[in-house]
């Protein structure tokens, strides 16, 4: 009889578990946004045509194809979860690639937009944006705002991203073991509704 | 020496763990240094891998709506309903994602379904609170 000595156990996975610290920072996450939006809303209330005003100088066109952007990253990293869940380790690989670069995309592009608006002398504080009326000041004051926390927020979920990959190819990450993948996912998803709802309220005020 | 409930781990089984009790009958037969407290027993849960085909499906409603939330705030003149309008797609866009990308749907646990709701529930009334306050301000801004 061979001897025992204490507990015998396999790799202990709670796979649920696991998850719940990345869902209690997402809640965090999203009070942290909604704060911001409810000031939104509060200003846009206030002054409702200086918003509508502003937000025809936005590039719409720049604003939906960046949505599509982060839609199809999203996709691609629920998908790249579901590959390495099945053991597709290359298809995993290639798909957290095409997360990373359309995240990148949408840094560029943003950049784009930023860098346009800057040219044209609209920045917090810039001389060009203060002889504006008190509601457009507000509304680019929360663009940049907003949208610079939300693209922090992206390049931070790209190098975590980055950070997946490489444990993917060095096997750390692999078919019985993939929540920090998981939950790298989660907070991609995060970000991707987060800029599902500055959308509509930034490029779309009729 | 196998523990009861014992299985080896399968690839696509999920383990998650419980501590029960230790029959009385296996304890006796356990050396001495064992602690006496209970043992791991292991159930296993189906590990949800969602489809491909799912996901696109989810991406396509996605960039439909996308299309329908651009569509009506370039049509709708109505400055009220627009915003509304534009609140719901969103709120039905972060849904799709928040079930199909993020698994809620397929999430046995309560709590994880329970938690995001309630979340948006306190903005709600953080939002109304505030509006109900900015509403009936004097013509101070």
């Amino acid at each position: 009889m061979s001897e025992t000595k204490g507990f015998v156990f396999e790799e202990i996975k709670d796979y649920t578990g696991a998850k719940l610290g990345m869902w209690l920072f997402i809640l965090s996450e999203i009070l942290l946004f909604g704060g911001m939006f409810i000031l939104y809303s509060a200003y846009r209330y206030k002054t409702p045509a200086d918003f509508h005003h502003a937000s025809k100088e936005l590039d719409v066109i720049l604003g939906t194809l960046n949505t599509i952007i982060l839609l199809t990253s999203s996709l691609s990293v629920a998908a790249c979860i579901s590959a390495i869940q099945k053991g597709q380790r290359k298809l995993s690989m290639y798909l957290l690639m095409v997360t990373m670069a359309l995240g990148l995309l949408f840094l560029v592009n943003k950049g784009f937009e930023w860098g346009t608006k800057i040219e044209h002398g609209i920045y917090p504080n810039s001389p060009a944006l203060l002889v504006r009326t008190r509601g457009e000041i507000l509304f680019f004051g929360l663009y940049y705002v907003m949208t610079g926390l939300h693209g922090l927020h992206v390049l931070v979920g790209v190098c975590v991203l980055f950070v997946m990959l490489i444990f993917i190819v060095k096997e750390k990450i692999n078919r019985m073991h993939f929540t920090p993948l998981e939950n790298s996912g989660l907070y991609w998803h995060l970000v991707d509704i987060i800029w599902i709802f500055l959308y509509p309220l930034f490029y779309l005020i009729t | 020496m196998k523990l009861p409930g014992h299985r080896p781990g399968l690839p696509g089984k999920v383990i998650s763990l419980c501590i029960v009790p230790l029959d009385p009958a296996y304890k006796a037969g356990l050396p001495g240094h064992v602690p006496a407290k209970g043992v791991w027993m292991k159930t296993e849960e189906e590990l949800h891998v969602t489809a491909y085909r799912t996901y696109i499906f989810v991406w396509v409603g996605l960039v439909i709506l996308t299309g329908l939330t651009y569509t009506v705030a370039v049509g709708l003149q109505a400055e009220g309903w627009a915003v509304l309008i534009a609140l719901v797609i969103a709120g039905t866009k972060s849904g799709l994602v928040l079930n199909y990308f993020m698994h809620l749907k397929s999430e046995r646990l309560t709590i994880f379904r329970v938690i995001i709701p309630l979340v948006m529930a306190v903005l709600l009334v953080f939002i109304l609170l505030t509006f109900s306050d900015l509403a009936f301000r004097g013509g101070v801004k």
